[in-house]
């Protein structure tokens, strides 16, 4: 058997391997007998041995027995003992014949249930590595979220504490509530603020919030969010200049726009929103100098508001995390100790919410940031029959946490 | 920042450490008028200096005091663990006042060497008086036995 003698080379145990101390394997190897290739069993073991051991064994015992009894052997014992031999032979190798066999059987599933065992070996490591990952990233959101709650927690006390401070001591009569008042609503419009803060975040998260665009003058809000911004307690403080500067735009340009600055296409309200945010932060992280305002065209369709600040800056580590939700940057300006942190995750949300794109340009900490984002500008826009144009076609699904 | 530099009245000298100035003016006006003399800052270096030269009685410590530059921080452990090991502040009460409500904060700061732990948005002025009254006379009570 060509094949077997081939696989001969293979270890003991192996499928192919050849024991050659079978005699079975050596001799009788062949057509119908050709069934020693994966037998396994050692040369003492070897059933066939045993049985041709024996079976001499009987013959001469036979013989000599009526060869001592009659002086002489019948030729009818010796047929008798040959047929007894062949039959009891038959019956042996059959059985020899279903132990290699079920030996065989044996192996053949011991190697299926090893390479099974190995494969599987490999897949729970495969997935381990995998969980182990999603695992960390999740603690990371944990961690995130944690904090996160631990700043809300501290956000909404404060003001109820100031508040609750007041308020008991208004009705003991130890405070006067004409002083008492304007501190307690103060509190309460903290409290609303933050609280509204975290609804749109959640509204945002799930795109519930509706885009109401309609025609609008960015410069109008800019204009009128300058002066209130002027005059912010930080800002005095720190004597920021907080300026919008004049655009210049081409003269075919500004005809094709009717004025100086072309209109938008947006929601006011919700514009108006980001705007003031965008510029609470400038002014917050800016120590010293003061806040810009300078329009671009992008395009024919689109009109780009940079807010440009002299502050801190960002690392361009952290200028990926920053519209995130949760996400508080490591560096020294993470958080304003009355915001919710979420300002930056609902703007980005609103932007594009409106059609347009939202980016933060720094060239690192200390060096000011610029933030800018664009609008499609009004060239006869309407509302869509249902009046809700849906809004948000990108990131169908908001993970938190993971970089964009 | 409010510094006294009178004869220490009767009831004692208060360190309020906090950021929050509506709450600093609520303490001021609340304990002064009970009584007691009143120091704030929310800035963590002078309030070591004012633990250890002013000599308050007792420390009202807020734990979220942001950084001058207008970060988040947890400055009041720093604060805490400061004071804790200087031997010259390390028998100042110290009564951790403060938002956070988890029990974490609880044990960090009785192992830090809080005296009491007040959670700011559940005590009126006047119960946080109380609290701190009992303090003061405890404390003394020590300082006398010894």
């Amino acid at each position: 058997m060509p094949e077997g003698e081939k696989k001969s080379e293979e270890p003991v145990g192996q499928p192919g391997c050849l024991n050659k101390n079978c005699w079975l394997a050596k001799t009788l190897n062949h057509s119908p007998y050709s069934r020693c290739q994966y037998c396994e069993l050692k040369f003492h073991q070897c059933i066939f041995l045993h049985y041709q051991i024996i079976s001499i064994v009987l013959i001469s015992l036979f013989l000599t027995l009526f060869f001592l009894i009659e002086g002489r052997v019948s030729e009818l014992v010796i047929i008798c003992i040959f047929t007894l031999v062949i039959v009891y032979g038959y019956f042996l190798n059959k059985s020899t014949d279903k132990i290699i066999k079920a030996n065989f059987a044996q192996r053949e599933a011991k190697l299926a249930l090893e390479k099974l065992a190995e494969k599987l070996e490999e897949r729970v490591d495969e997935q381990t590595k995998d969980i182990g990952e999603k695992n960390k990233y999740l603690e990371e959101l944990l961690n995130m979220k944690t904090d996160f709650l631990r700043v809300v927690n501290h956000q909404l006390n404060t003001p109820l504490a100031v508040m609750k401070g007041y308020f008991s001591m208004m009705e003991e009569g130890s405070y006067p509530p004409a002083k008492a008042r304007p501190a307690i609503k103060g509190g309460l419009e903290r409290i609303s603020s933050t609280v509204s803060d975290f609804w749109d975040a959640y509204e945002l998260e799930g795109e519930k919030m509706k885009m109401e665009p309609q025609k609008t003058d960015i410069a109008q809000i800019v204009n009128g969010l300058i002066p209130e911004k002027q005059n912010l307690q930080l800002a005095l403080e720190r004597k920021l200049k907080i300026e919008v500067q004049k655009p210049e735009f081409s003269a075919q340009a500004r005809s094709a726009f009717g004025g100086e600055i072309p209109l938008v296409w947006c929601d006011y309200k919700k514009i108006a929103h980001v705007i003031s945010n965008l510029l609470d932060n400038a002014i917050y992280y800016t120590r010293q100098g003061g806040v810009t305002v300078f329009y671009e065209l992008v395009g024919k369709n689109y009109l780009k508001i940079n807010i440009k600040d002299t502050g801190s800056g960002i690392s361009k580590q952290d200028q990926k995390k920053l519209f995130q939700k949760f996400s508080r940057l490591k560096n020294a300006t993470d958080l304003r100790p009355d915001g919710s942190g979420l300002g930056l995750f609902i703007a980005k949300k609103i932007i594009q919410g409106n059609d347009g794109e939202i980016t933060c340009f720094s060239e690192g900490a200390d060096k000011g940031s610029t933030f800018s984002f664009t609008l499609p500008i009004y060239k006869n826009q309407k509302l869509t029959s249902e009046g809700e144009k849906s809004p948000i076609k990108e990131e169908k699904i908001v993970i938190f946490g993971k970089n964009n | 920042m409010v510094t006294t530099n009178v004869m220490k009245s009767k009831k004692g000298r208060i360190l309020l450490v906090e950021d929050e100035k509506q709450l600093v003016d609520i303490y001021h006006d609340f304990l002064e008028m009970n009584g007691y003399d009143f120091l704030s800052t929310k800035d963590i270096a002078e309030a070591l200096q004012l633990t250890e030269f002013e000599q308050p009685d007792l420390v009202l410590l807020d734990i979220i005091i942001p950084k001058p530059e207008n970060t988040i921080a947890e400055q009041g452990w720093e604060y805490l663990a400061a004071v804790k090991k200087n031997p010259k502040t390390k028998d100042i009460p110290i009564v951790v006042f403060t938002n956070l409500e988890t029990h974490r904060d609880r044990v960090k700061s009785e192992k830090m060497g809080a005296s009491a732990y007040i959670f700011k948005r559940d005590c009126s002025p006047r119960e946080v008086m109380e609290a701190i009254a009992e303090i003061i006379k405890t404390s003394k009570e020590k300082k006398n036995k010894e």
